[in-house]
């Protein structure tokens, strides 16, 4: 992977690389404003998530992996899940897509659950 | 599937969204290197996310439920396909130009029209899937 300047970096459960990179931050932020403080919270979702789910019909190029963490937002947002969807490449490279706070898990297929093995 | 209880809230607060699209300013956006397709009323605020079928989110006013946006994750890849009427409105708002680039749709475009018909089937159809535990 090309090396850019990034807001995170990090690893998921499987030891995996997980990236954000500066520039998809800074474009998906106009869209998202409420995210500018999250993003500690989003690394920490990544690395260490309440629970992991398959998307369906991944891509051949692609295996996207949606991760959610509870109790991750102030105030509006404390009841809702940090919800943060990774596109990993060939070389299981990971790239944190967007990030946003939902009320509920929804799609997808649960691969893991915090308390299972 | 989502059981209907469940999107009471969402509906009961966006019974005017159709006025809505007539009125406010909409914004539309797309990032190609994620697939990601936004349609933004008025300006950007901040949401919470509720996904309404597999890939299709809509944003909202925390407190009030309001509709601000709807984004599409997978939106070449699977929604296009599936809602082809929006071919036309995307084709000529973006063409085959560069990624995430925003234009905004004039009050007296056809476009707008077809902005609202969309929006218009995703109300209709309303889903937001089943809940159950993180």
């Amino acid at each position: 992977m090309k090396k850019q300047e990034t807001v995170f970096e990090t690893v998921d459960r499987y030891g995996r690389s997980v990236r954000f990179r500066k520039v998809v931050y800074e474009k998906h932020l106009p869209e998202r404003p409420e995210m500018a403080d999250y993003i500690q919270e989003a690394a920490c979702t990544v690395s260490d998530p309440d629970s992991e789910y398959r998307e369906e019909d991944d891509a051949d190029e692609l295996s996207i992996r949606i991760y959610y963490r509870m109790g991750m937002g102030n105030d509006r947002y404390d009841k809702c899940l940090l919800k943060i969807p990774v596109y990993y490449d060939r070389a299981n490279e990971g790239e944190v897509a967007t990030f946003y706070f939902t009320r509920r898990v929804t799609g997808g297929t649960l691969i893991w659950r915090r308390g299972q093995n | 599937m989502a059981k209907r209880s469940e999107l009471d809230d969402v509906s009961a607060a966006n019974k005017d969204v159709l006025k809505r699209f007539e009125r406010e300013p909409i914004t539309v956006s797309y990032d190609e290197e994620f697939d990601i397709f936004v349609m933004r009323l008025g300006d950007p605020a901040p949401a919470i996310t509720e996904e309404v079928v597999d890939g299709l989110n809509l944003r909202l006013d925390p407190e009030s439920l309001r509709f601000l946006a709807f984004e599409v994750l997978g939106f070449k890849r699977r929604f296009l396909k599936a809602h082809p009427e929006f071919c036309d409105l995307y084709q000529s708002l973006f063409g085959e130009s560069s990624p995430m680039i925003r234009r905004n749709i004039p009050r007296t475009s056809h476009h707008r029209r077809t902005a609202q018909d969309v929006v218009g089937t995703l109300f209709s159809g309303l889903s937001l899937g089943s809940p159950h535990p993180a």
